[in-house]
């Protein structure tokens, strides 16, 4: 247990110079009843609130803050106190609602403010991600906090209902405070909310029976939080009422963090607070993978909404091919496991493109996971191409013959976006793969070292671990040749791709993206450049396989922006009908304006289905951007169902919890005028008229 | 008038009876509905609220406040909560949105249920004109 003293009250000595404040203070520490006195010198720049405020307006709830993935630790008041309103992404957040007059200052917000030291864990974390500057804005609170009045702080009383959940989680673990709740939004509470709702954090599935019990004979509508990303990404757009809680209880999960590895049963134990992140790296070190898909979504949430989509799913499975058993509470308060013997069939669904929830069906309190064994002899395969097409018959090809163990077709957007450390690079790094590379698609295959022999005899080339690693560490050397000559000599070439990654010119490439630790270190900010030396340099951070496992890479797609994942599931048999439905989704997003690109296409169950994203990107800050977002998600969902062998998002979501058989047969043929008619009534009445 | 009073009732079906237009807002539907209201306040007991539309004329609409229930039949069934109706009622959530939330559980083939929805829309929105009290 750590706890820092309030930052206020440990000021030694004030000084000014050159327009700075030098604030020194002894930080006093305590460790395990130990004190510790540490001298930390502090720069409080003549703060920006209007900075602070621009960096908040760009934060996204990635959620990045949340685990580590860096080594940095963890942010102790998150740690501690759980709430969002006590991690990075919530301060941002009460920040904005504050400057905004969302909501008014309350006491809590003192406990808030004092809990964060400014240790600088959530710069390196949000950087590595975003490029933002959390503390920042942490800073510009505490400082907001300073100027105000003691009679600025509202008091909140309690109410019976705070009374009663308190009862039931604890006292510190349920909350009707409003600057704590304003923390929750965008990410399940509505940006125009009021702020009518509770905050409760149960520990485990008796708490939380014992939560929905009281919610509904009170008549108070719930929803549950893990990671909130999903939500997040509905937030801003006409989807926000449809996923969003207008008020009532918001049930965050993040306190069941059990996690146990059964080795001998190849299983996990995985509470409702762990992200797939934490669960990885647990099973790794007993040479075990998970199934996962992004590094901070939650396990048991994934796979309640959408079944654990990965690239490991042709080998691994999806929705309850996931897991063995799942401890669940359903909107009753029942507790339920899927192994009891005297429910109904759990794995079952309606069928029909009708068949549209935006809640899971139950809560997962916790999960028995499948793990999967880790070989010594696995590779990645690494196969550019320009033509989609070509990505298609490959990756298709593999997966039908059961071979690897993830397979994905990546975009060139996914590429640039995933290995850029900043939007900027990013943007230059796509540039060059298009028009000088004519790398459109890469065909992404991890197997172990037969496969990948059979693999490189289906191609005439592949980019091999050292090009990799050399476009990790050397993107941004490689933004900065955008127009050297180097470049326009290699788009003369017959096949750029080939001259790069396999002929005479790979070794050049290699020299000249002078791809070092160092190097890359050198586009973060100074005070941070060491840190990222020294991240850069392990070598988990170059290795495809654990990037592919532990998949840290893409909430980059989320910086200082927002993106909206469109698609779904089309079975391989119609794969005539694949290219029209990423045009379908080119055409929508071009009339709408927005900046689109295909996400990934990846096959699953032995090749018989595969699952595409495709992305609309936006400013989730323009009401514009927004407005036109709104209009591709109604366009490009009515369409999908014109299509045949297309299950689309919409209908996807929160099917994981049932067997994909029960999801996806018998095949979804495109549906008739009149139901056509229907589903735009239908989605007329979720999203509303737009 | 109180939400769900003997009053309310009365002015309900008086409402519904003289402003739906059968073939505009009915859409000359033939259906049954059985609503099932739970946890009103301040006791928790349920209200069952039963219609029964022929060619988009109702031809029943029955309210039973009694905790025994209703004994009919009817081709869909939908169970929640007093505040979700209320919010329903208000014009707050659609009854779609409470569907795809999980606040409202159908009973029924649920193609049929949402070519009701529009209907239904139509007579919430004849309801709303009465001066509730929830």
């Amino acid at each position: 247990m750590i706890e820092y003293y309030p930052f206020l009250t440990n000021f030694l000595s004030v000084k000014t110079f050159n327009n700075e404040i030098y604030i020194k203070l002894y930080l006093q520490i305590t460790i395990l009843g130990v004190e510790m006195t540490s001298e930390k010198i502090l720069t409080l720049e003549k703060t920006s609130f209007k900075g602070a405020l621009e960096i908040a307006k760009k934060g996204t709830h990635c959620g990045m803050c949340r685990f580590d993935f860096l080594e940095t630790g963890l942010c102790p008041s998150g740690k501690k106190h759980g709430f969002l309103a006590y991690w990075p992404q919530g301060r941002m957040q009460i920040f904005k609602n504050l400057m905004e007059e969302k909501v008014k200052p309350t006491e809590k917000l003192i406990e808030i403010v004092n809990s964060c030291s400014l240790c600088g864990i959530c710069d390196k974390q949000c950087n590595f991600a975003t490029q933002l500057r959390p503390e920042k804005v942490a800073k510009a609170l505490k400082d907001y906090v300073e100027e105000l009045d003691k009679g600025d702080f509202q008091n909140i009383p309690e109410d019976k209902n705070i009374i009663a959940l308190r009862k039931i989680v604890g006292e510190e673990w349920a909350t009707n405070d409003p600057i704590i709740t304003s923390s929750y939004i965008s990410s399940i509470i509505a940006p125009d909310s009021k702020f009518n709702f509770y905050i409760v954090m149960p520990k485990d599935a008796q708490e939380l029976s014992k939560v929905i019990k009281y919610a509904n004979s009170n008549n108070l509508p719930y929803l549950p939080r893990s990671g909130g990303t999903l939500l997040s990404m509905a937030a801003p757009t006409v989807l926000s009422n449809a996923f969003g809680l207008e008020k009532g209880i918001v049930i965050d999960l993040l306190r069941m963090n059990q996690l146990e590895i059964h080795p001998e049963s190849q299983t996990a134990m995985v509470g409702a607070g762990i992200t797939a992140f934490e669960l990885q790296k647990e099973a790794h070190k007993h040479n075990l993978r998970a199934n996962v898909a992004e590094a901070g979504a939650h396990i048991c949430a994934n796979i309640a909404s959408t079944g654990i989509l990965s690239t490991w799913g042709n080998k691994y499975g999806w929705a309850a091919d996931n897991f063995i058993d799942v401890e669940t509470v359903d909107d009753e308060g029942n507790i339920i496991n899927h192994s009891d013997l005297e429910i109904e069939n759990p794995y079952t669904t309606e069928y029909g493109f009708t068949n549209i929830s935006l809640v899971p069906p139950l809560i997962v309190t916790k999960v028995t996971t499948r793990l999967n064994p880790v070989f010594d002899d696995e590779e990645a395969v690494f196969v550019p191409f320009e033509n989609i097409q070509d990505a298609i018959d490959l990756s298709f090809k593999v997966a039908r013959r059961g071979m690897g163990f993830s397979n994905v077709i990546l975009s060139r957007k996914y590429l640039a976006e995933f290995i850029s450390p900043t939007p900027n690079i990013a943007k230059d790094f796509e540039y060059i793969l298009e028009k000088y590379m004519k790398l459109n698609y890469a065909v992404d295959i991890i197997c172990n070292k037969d496969e990948k022999k059979i693999i490189e005899s289906m191609v005439d080339y592949t980019i091999d671990k050292s090009t990799l690693k050399s476009l990790i560490l050397g993107c941004p050397k490689l933004s900065t040749l955008k127009d050297s000559e180097f470049m326009k000599i290699l788009s003369e070439e017959k096949d750029p791709l080939k001259a790069i990654f396999a002929g005479p010119m790979k070794e050049h490439f290699e020299k000249a993206l002078e791809a070092t630790p160092e190097n890359i270190s050198k586009i973060y900010d100074e005070d941070l450049q060491d840190f990222f030396k020294k991240a850069y340099s392990k070598p988990e951070l170059t290795n495809i396989i654990w990037l592919h496992e532990h998949r840290i890479f893409p909430s980059r797609l989320m910086r200082q922006r927002m993106f909206l994942p469109m698609g779904g599931v089309i079975w391989t048999e119609y794969e005539k009908n694949l290219l029209d439905w990423i045009n379908m989704f080119v055409n929508v997003g071009d009339k709408n304006k927005l900046i689109h690109a295909l996400g990934f296409i990846s096959p699953f169950d032995q090749g018989r289905f595969a699952c595409l994203e495709y992305d609309f990107y936006y400013d989730h800050n323009d009401p514009d951007a927004k407005k036109r977002v709104d209009k591709a998600i109604i366009e490009s969902q009515e369409r999908s169902l014109q299509i045949d062998g297309i299950l689309s998002a919409l209908n996807f979501y929160f099917k994981g919890l049932y067997r994909k058989e029960h999801v996806l047969f018998p095949i979804a043929k495109a549906i008739s005028d009149d139901d056509r008619e229907l589903f735009r009534e239908l989605l007329k009445n979720i999203i509303g008229g737009v | 008038m109180k939400f769900l009073s003997d009053e309310w009732i009365k002015k309900a079906k008086q409402i519904t009876a003289e402003k739906l237009d059968p073939e505009k807002d009915l859409k000359n539907a033939t259906t049954s509905l059985l609503n099932i209201i739970e946890n009103i306040p301040p006791d928790g007991k349920s209200i069952y609220f039963f219609i029964l539309v022929k060619n988009g004329i109702i031809e029943e609409f029955v309210i039973d406040n009694k905790d025994y229930g209703l004994n009919k039949k009817a081709e869909f069934i939908v169970t929640g909560n007093y505040d979700t109706f209320v919010q329903i009622l208000k014009g707050e959530m659609s009854t779609t949105i409470a569907l795809i939330k999980n606040r409202l559980k159908i009973k029924g083939d649920k193609v049929e249920a949402l070519k009701f929805v529009k209907p239904m829309d139509k007579f919430n929105g004849c309801l709303r004109k009465i001066e509730t009290e929830y």
